[in-house]
């Protein structure tokens, strides 16, 4: 019988693999096998010592189980944590179904043998051949793995039309080989792919060839075991895990009065803040099709988790890798700033976005009507701008105010500062921070620019100065050595020169002189905030001090002398004892409810729901013909 | 050779002026300005810059919005968007707008300075733009001749409306080099002469991002031209408006030489655009072309010179890639594609294609008599065409009959905008120093 047969020939590749054979198939070379064969050549990490995001919901599907009885993939994973393949019976590729199989089955082994995974874990394993893997076939395979307490279950479908929605849902593309005559072979051609769903249906992870071993999945199975259970990815509302969370109309309440320290959000006459606007501002702050490829959002250089900035790059990185000239500024209490941008060429937030909107470096697109186009273009999108806008609608300035609308929200006070030095609760901060606010605001004269005043504090005076920080970068004037740090917490010195060596030319930054054309105004940077400045590592405009210390160091030798460095900038000869008090006193800067700030962004619509694919933005023309 | 009439006889500097425009219409490519500076007085030590060009601008103003309302022969309504209804204070703020060198970064560009009147509302000196500080621009000015009828701007066709337009070439480092939208605006914001001015045009609105453009925008709509001697001929059924040849050439262009597949003509009206983007391969041999061994180079009217390209490419910038359409889609098929131009006003508009490498319009039927340039992407429309010398000479002499018959009056209007930033008189205007107002601060004292 044609399927015994078959199955036999199934069989023998999978006991060839499970001996450990190579397969020699029709070519003279024998492939070499799987790392999954074979021993895991390295410790994975620790149980629970790392994370597991959901990737996506693990779709559904119609298909037929060992008795040919018609269930739903739900139905069968259960509430069990399930690893879930996807193969053919007729697969001669060592590397391929067999390899799947062969793990598949060691799990199982280990299944059994552990009472814990027994229990909670559940192997499938689909065929996408259902002309030729009948429920009889699959209940051949079955058969041979049903003693046991590992669960191991053989599904197949009634159809290529049943198959195909799961074939495109978990994003499986099948092709059956021809032979030289252009004849259909039993050979499909595939990317193995075995999922980690974990009970909420949500996929944790996707195996390939190269790293498809048994001990690496029931590391991953244990550690979902360990992990309380994650956020559910999907467009509806969710809650947060800890944090209290802000929806649009809390975010704008916590507006009407203003955190401890600071004052009253100012706010354009006619860009009065809703919570319409906030929510719209909010979506496209996170909305990756606002780039010209749909890979770049605001958020992708302004991290929520990151202190709306970056903590892992001095510069930033734009689309398709490019290189940005400057740090990422912070996006906390961006709202109270007048200046924009590190240069200060910008006045307005409504008016900032259209610089990295248009800039080839950073989401790349190429015209105004690009992105107002696509955004007409998007059904979720569809008359919100009226809504919130009524007599406008969508226009490059609206774009520019609902943005603006949820930056203004993303206030941050009531640090700890600011209940001892407002709120005067004496114990809010320690005595070495208020030593070093001592400093802060007098032998080290750093207030004289980040302003502290009677009832608030915003921490700028926003200007703009040469500390001689890009003085020295326009001048190549480098320490031998920098820091890099390879990993977290793994901190090298490296030779300036060997980075150099492997370097792009750093483009030239004239700060405000760019914008004025004032040769007096060369080298000259905002003043930024320093609330959050914990938070927002690395420093300066090109993010080249990557902490507090150093920062402080650069001011205690005075920054680097040129002829434009600003007048209050010397040396301070400050100890080493001093030096602490004040990076003790930077530490006590951050807001009381950064996490829900955070949990607030993690919980936003991110566009492009579904992946839906856009078509790039033409500006839509009817045809003159 | 103007320059030293106006000094013998300043009153009639008008004279000169429209002797010389006379010229430009009889040959099309003549520079009408007579550049360099008044050197009266050249030898005081208080003497001033100031330039010749700008004294003999006195044109006089035109009922632009007039010509809107009712556009010429041989073109349908202006399309006017509904969020910015045109007004005679809009069009007048607009053409100050565009006049004004202000607008970029070390005031020394304007809209007119690539877009210049008197030469076709482009530039027929070079073949791609000159931007801020003799920066490279990729591509070759296109008109603003019925600018108002276009579906895609740019020639990549990347824009859609006028009103956004503006801000390609307001913050290119290469064009008009602005750093920021913001800088333009509290430029603008700080100037005197502009006081009013928008909160006039725009019912409160001060000046911002939406009603900068929608003023240019307002502006550019009115240079609609047409009533040509073709429109005559064609839509006004005046037999002895065009040539026995230029005849002939409508009959090739809407025939066998197969023009009006993309450069349409209707019943009632021409905009002689599909307003669609094609390869014909131009762009695709500019990537991919090597170039020839010389090149010719005019050095004066009428006197050019071959000279061998390693020589212009060891004084010149490297070619820039220009893959047109694809640049915006990101799609291969719209590789080298461009927007179909108007041939209205083709006649002054030189020279052609968008990088400019076209001199003549013979030169431009003679590369579509050859097939285009041909590429795996080349329109399917693009064909040898067999055409004869004379068959050739006809299309051109059809091209020549599609100038409109108000350029004069547009020109002049032109002139009569006030140039932001000059005044005639004030020994103050070269140096006047005009910050963005983002510049240093009174106090900074401390």
């Amino acid at each position: 019988m044609k399927a015994s047969i078959a199955m036999a020939g199934g069989l023998f590749s999978l006991l060839l693999a499970a001996t450990g054979l190579a397969y020699a198939g029709g070519d003279n070379a024998t492939p070499a096998l799987a790392p999954g064969y074979g021993a895991l050549g390295f410790v994975p990490p620790a149980v629970g010592s790392y994370e597991l995001p959901a990737l996506k919901m693990a779709p559904n599907g119609n298909v037929l189980d060992e008795s040919g009885k018609q269930v739903s993939l739900y139905q069968v994973f259960g509430d069990k944590i399930v690893v879930f393949s996807f193969i053919y019976s007729t697969c001669g590729d060592v590397n391929g179904c067999p390899l799947a199989t062969f793990v598949l089955n060691r799990l199982k082994k280990r299944m059994d043998a552990d009472p814990e995974l027994g229990a909670n874990v559940r192997l499938v394993t689909i065929s996408f051949d259902p002309e030729h893997d009948t429920p009889a076939v699959m209940r051949l395979y079955a058969a041979n793995f049903k003693d046991g307490a590992g669960q191991w279950r053989f599904l197949t479908t009634a159809s290529q039309q049943q198959l195909r929605p799961i074939l495109d849902s978990y994003g499986q593309r099948i092709q059956r080989e021809v032979d030289a005559s252009g004849q259909a072979t039993n050979t499909f051609s595939h990317v193995l792919r075995v999922f980690l769903i974990d009970r909420q249906r949500q996929i944790r992870n996707i195996y390939a060839v190269s790293f498809l071993h048994p001990d690496l999945v029931v590391n991953d199975i244990k550690t979902i075991l360990r992990a309380p259970p994650i956020i559910a990815r999907s467009s509806s509302k969710v809650a947060t895990s800890a944090a209290t969370k802000y929806s649009p109309a809390k975010l704008l309440a916590r507006l009407q009065t203003p955190p401890l320290g600071l004052p009253p959000m100012p706010v354009p006459a006619d860009n009065a803040l809703s919570p319409i606007k906030v929510a719209l501002g909010r979506k496209l702050f996170f909305d990756r099709r606002l780039s010209l490829n749909q890979t770049v959002s605001c958020a992708m250089c302004h991290i929520p988790q990151q202190g709306f900035t970056n903590n892992e790059l001095a510069t930033s990185v734009g689309i398709e890798g490019r290189t940005v000239r400057r740090n990422a500024p912070t996006l906390y209490n961006v709202g109270y700033k007048q200046r924009l941008f590190h240069d200060g060429r910008e006045t307005a937030l409504r008016r900032q976005i259209w610089g990295p909107l248009l800039n080839h470096n950073e989401m790349g697109n190429v015209a105004v009507g690009q992105i107002i186009g696509k955004i007409r273009s998007l059904q979720d999108y569809s008359n919100q701008f009226d809504q919130a806008f009524p007599t406008r609608g969508l226009d490059m300035e609206t774009l520019g105010m609902a943005i603006a609308s949820y930056e203004r929200t993303l206030v941050s006070g009531n640090s700890p500062f600011d209940r001892w030095y407002y709120g005067g609760e004496k114990g809010a901060v320690s005595q070495s921070a208020k030593r070093g606010f001592g400093l802060f605001s007098g032998k080290a004269g750093c207030s004289a620019c980040h302003s502290v005043g009677k009832r608030h504090a915003l921490f700028t005076d926003q200007r703009l100065h040469n500390t001689g920080i890009g003085y020295a970068r326009s001048m190549a004037i480098e320490p031998p050595t920098r820091k890099v740090e390879v990993a977290p917490g793994v901190v090298l010195d490296v030779a300036t020169s060997i980075m150099r060596s492997v370097s792009g030319q750093a483009p030239a930054d004239l700060g405000l002189y760019e914008v004025t054309q004032d040769p007096a105004d060369r080298w000259k940077y905002t003043t930024p905030t320093l609330r959050n400045i914990a938070l927002t590592a690395p420093y300066m405009h090109d993010g080249s001090l990557p902490t507090l210390r150093d920062v402080i160091e650069f001011y205690n030798r005075g920054g680097v002398a040129n002829e434009e460095l600003d007048t209050r900038i010397h040396p301070l000869h400050l100890r080493q004892q001093e030096i602490d008090d004040l990076v003790a006193f930077l530490s006590t800067l951050t807001g009381d409810d950064v996490g829900a700030l955070v949990g607030d962004a993690s919980s936003a619509p991110i566009g492009d729901p579904g992946g839906a694919a856009t078509d790039g933005g033409v500006p839509q023309v009817t045809r003159a013909e | 050779m103007c320059a030293h009439t106006i000094m013998a006889i300043r009153s009639k500097k008008w004279l000169c002026a429209t002797l010389l425009f006379a010229l430009a219409l009889a040959d099309p490519v003549i520079v009408l300005a007579a550049p360099g500076d008044y050197r009266g007085g050249y030898d005081t030590p208080d003497y001033r810059t100031q330039s010749e060009d700008l004294l003999m601008r006195k044109g006089s103003a035109a009922d632009l919005l007039g010509a809107v309302r009712n556009p010429p022969l041989g073109l349908p309504q202006v399309p006017i968007p509904a969020n910015n209804p045109i007004s005679a204070t809009k069009i007048k703020l607009g053409r100050k707008l565009f006049f004004d060198r202000r607008l970029s970064l070390n005031n020394t560009m304007s809209c007119a300075m690539c877009h210049i009147p008197e030469q076709g509302f482009t530039n027929n000196e070079i073949n791609t733009a000159v931007g801020i500080e003799g920066r490279t621009v990729r591509r070759n000015t296109p008109t603003s001749y019925n600018v108002a009828y276009l579906k895609r701007l740019f020639w990549d066709g990347r824009e859609t409306t006028l009103e956004h337009q503006i801000w390609a070439p307001l913050l290119s480092h290469q064009e008009m080099g602005n750093p920021s939208p913001g800088a333009v605006i509290e430029k603008i914001r700080a100037l005197p002469d502009y006081r009013g001015l928008f909160q006039a045009a725009f019912e409160g609105r001060g000046v911002s991002m939406e009603t900068l453009g929608m003023a240019l925008a307002s502006y550019e709509r009115t240079l609609v031209s047409a009533d040509s001697p073709f429109d005559r001929w064609y839509y006004g059924k005046q037999d002895k408006a065009i040539s026995v040849s230029a005849k002939r050439g409508f009959e090739l262009f809407t025939g066998a030489a197969g023009c009006s597949a993309c450069h349409k003509i209707g019943t009632a009206s021409a905009l002689f655009t599909d307003n669609a983007m094609h390869n014909t391969g131009v762009g695709y041999a500019r990537t991919m072309q090597t170039m020839p061994a010389t090149r010719k180079v005019t050095l004066a009217p009428g006197i050019s010179v071959d000279v061998p390209t390693t020589i212009i490419n060891s004084v010149g910038d490297a070619r820039l890639a220009d893959l047109g359409l694809s640049e915006v889609t990101q799609k291969p098929t719209d590789r080298w594609k461009y927007r179909t131009p108007s041939l209205r006003n083709v006649a002054l508009t030189a020279p052609y294609m968008h990088d400019g490498s076209m001199a003549s319009l013979g030169e431009v039927v003679e590369f579509y008599n050859q097939g285009g340039f041909f590429n795996e992407s080349i329109d399917s429309r693009i064909h040898p065409l067999a055409l004869t010398k004379s068959q050739r000479a006809d299309l051109v002499a059809f091209l020549m009959t599609l100038t409109g018959s108000n350029v004069a009056t547009l020109v002049d209007d032109a002139f009569a905008a006030p140039v932001g930033d000059w005044r005639e008189g004030d020994p103050e205007w070269a140096h006047s120093a005009v910050r963005n107002g983002l510049g240093r601060h009174e106090e900074d004292t401390q």
